[in-house]
């Protein structure tokens, strides 16, 4: 619906003789729709579709630009993006069940949605030299009123997402999988919805819960990774959009680590509210659900442009460069890993073997050449990251800083575009030698425990290996699926609970 | 709201086109040199002002509005007010039942 937004009373009015070049969109910037385009337009496959995100309100879905005729501007308004993704997200929540008892959240949530409101203005803020470099027409950045303007806007979305779509009655820790499908980011801005709703509940978690023993240890890391951070350094593009920050300043290290931990709580608090409406089954099947859209999102991208740009305006980035029997694999590599993982082990503690298990095994035996392969290059990147990184002494100790490449990459020459960074690699800049030794001692603890049994430990180091290799600590999604399987197996909960819960 | 700078460029020259007569009123001249510019204010009430001293004279006053930032502005408050609505819309149902 809103690529019909346009203005049918005015003078511009296309037909079939209309000849779309360059000029006529310079004419007449944002005087027709998108829908308008497609139906006059006979020759749809040489144009690209870019969304505009430097276009106003009234200008969102017309065609705002034309670039030398092949590359058309679509408007994309931040806000009324923020709003067409908000509302898909709520929907999509209000189909999941409704919870016998509703979360630990009373009538004070309003405090929890103001703080939410206030530092998700201070990660805008963080983040206002990538808004300016890309000319973001979502307000005048230099004015206060438009950060007021902002804060009220983000505070009445979350009280909808509360009061209308009651976020706090719903179980969702089993309908995670869509956050692979949806990834929540808005238009080509930094913000990412699911991250919002995570910190949101994220600030539920501090005010209920008491203070965990490692805060002052991380408020002390944070105080030293702002201080190292003396010097600005901006990298744009930006690779890992919605979970990243877009630069390396003293302000946003330290509103990023906060992130970190704020999103980590709220995850927490997901967690421990919902762990026993916690179903292996029902979340295998919301991944093959999940799986077999993003394989239909992926075979329909690639037939049209502009399908591709509508899909990837409202499900994230879609990589159309190579479309071959392999490319879906390749794409979503760590994803299908870990869908296959969690199925054979469904089936060893079931004692039998499923047609959607089998139909993953299948399909990841298939490929199983490319898995290698793409292990292989991850070696190798992973070699070249260490070839690339070159920390002072502190840096490599306590790293610089979590959720941040912007330093190492602009400091370095590698080229992240053509070359994936690992959660190992992120690791090891974010928190240094500290970060890693912590890590290994849990590993190691959870392999030498009597607590787990075999089954546990090897799907366990497959799961952590799986997360190591991939991006589990650069994108959201991975993030909050790897850390709800880290409690769940931490708590021993599938096999003391699995043949109750199923 | 624009600046001064924005909406009327960059001065150019060091005559003044400004002047005061007995009443106190300010008198603009037209400066041949200067593009015509259409100024707004926030309630879209529309002049023409012909030099930079005029420009600066009004942009200060209040005029630094243009339609599309009144129809902008316009765009974000129906936005709100539909966001508010919804939410007044549900509590009153909510306390209906």
């Amino acid at each position: 619906m809103p690529w019909f937004n346009s203005n049918f009373f005015d003078e511009v009015k296309p037909n079939e003789n209309t000849i779309f070049n360059d000029t006529y969109f310079e004419i007449n910037p944002c005087k027709i729709s998108l829908a308008e385009f497609i139906f006059f337009e006979e020759n749809l496959s040489r144009f690209e579709f870019v969304s505009d995100v430097s276009s106003p309100i009234y200008c969102f879905g017309r065609i705002s630009s034309g670039n030398e005729g092949s590359t058309l501007k679509i408007g994309s308004n931040f806000l009324v993006s923020a709003l067409i993704i908000f509302f898909l997200l709520s929907t999509l929540i209000s189909k999941t069940p409704l919870l016998n008892k509703p979360l630990a959240i009373n009538n004070t949530y309003v405090s929890s949605l103001f703080f939410t409101s206030i530092f998700v203005i201070g990660l805008i803020l963080a983040d206002s030299k990538y808004y300016n470099s890309t000319i973001f027409y979502f307000l005048n950045q230099s004015l206060l009123i438009s950060f007021g303007y902002l804060t009220l806007f983000i505070f009445l979305i979350l009280n909808i997402l509360v009061n209308n779509y009651e976020i706090n009655k719903r179980v969702l820790i089993n309908y995670l999988p869509f956050l692979f499908l949806f990834s929540g980011l808005v238009s080509k801005s930094n913000l990412n919805i699911w991250l919002v709703i995570f910190i949101y509940f994220g600030f539920h978690h501090i005010r209920e819960n008491k203070k965990p023993h490692f805060l002052n240890i991380y408020l002390f890391l944070i105080f030293f990774w702002a201080i190292n951070a003396s010097t600005t350094f901006v990298k744009i593009p930006t690779t890992f959009l919605g979970f990243t920050s877009t630069s390396y300043d003293f302000y946003s290290t330290i509103l990023y680590s906060i992130c970190l931990y704020i999103a980590f709580c709220g995850v927490k608090f997901l967690i421990i509210n919902q762990l026993k409406y916690f179903k292996l089954s029902e979340l295998l099947n919301n991944f093959y659900i999940v799986i077999l859209c993003k394989l239909l999102i992926h075979y329909l991208a690639n037939q049209s442009n502009i399908i591709k740009f509508i899909f990837e305006y409202l499900f994230g980035e879609i990589n159309t460069n190579n479309l071959n029997s392999n490319s879906f694999f390749v794409l979503n590599k760590e994803l299908i890993f870990l869908v296959s993982i969690l199925s054979v082990y469904q089936s060893f503690i079931k004692k039998h073997l499923n047609i959607k298990t089998l139909g993953i095994l299948i399909y990841f035996f298939l490929n199983i050449t490319n898995y290698f392969s793409e292990i292989n290059n991850s070696i190798d990147n992973y070699k070249e990251f260490l070839i690339s990184y070159n920390p002072t002494f502190l840096e490599f100790i306590i790293g610089s800083g979590p959720l941040n490449l912007n330093q190492f990459l602009s400091e370095t020459g590698f080229d992240i575009n053509n070359t994936t960074i690992s959660s190992l690699s992120s690791m090891i800049i974010f928190f240094g030698m500290l970060g890693c030794l912590i890590f290994s001692i849990l590993y190691i603890y959870f392999i030498t425990s009597k607590k787990y049994g075999f089954f546990e430990k090897f799907f366990g180091s497959l799961l952590i290996f799986s997360f190591l290799e991939g991006s589990g600590l650069n994108n959201i999604s991975f993030f909050v699926i790897y850390l709800v399987l880290f409690y769940i197996m931490k708590d021993n909960y599938l096999s003391k609970n699995f043949f109750s819960n199923n | 709201m624009y600046s001064v700078e924005w909406l009327c460029g960059v001065k150019n020259s060091q005559q003044s086109y400004k002047n005061i007569d007995l009443n106190g009123n300010f008198i603009f001249e037209n400066d041949p040199n200067f593009t015509d510019i259409q100024l707004w204010d926030r309630l879209n009430r529309t002049l023409v002002v012909n030099s930079f001293d005029e420009c600066e004279h009004y942009v200060l006053g209040g005029w630094s509005y243009t339609q599309n930032l009144n129809i902008e502005h316009f765009s974000q408050l129906v936005i709100i007010i539909l966001l508010s609505s919804m939410l007044v819309f549900r509590r009153k149902h909510f306390f209906k039942n």
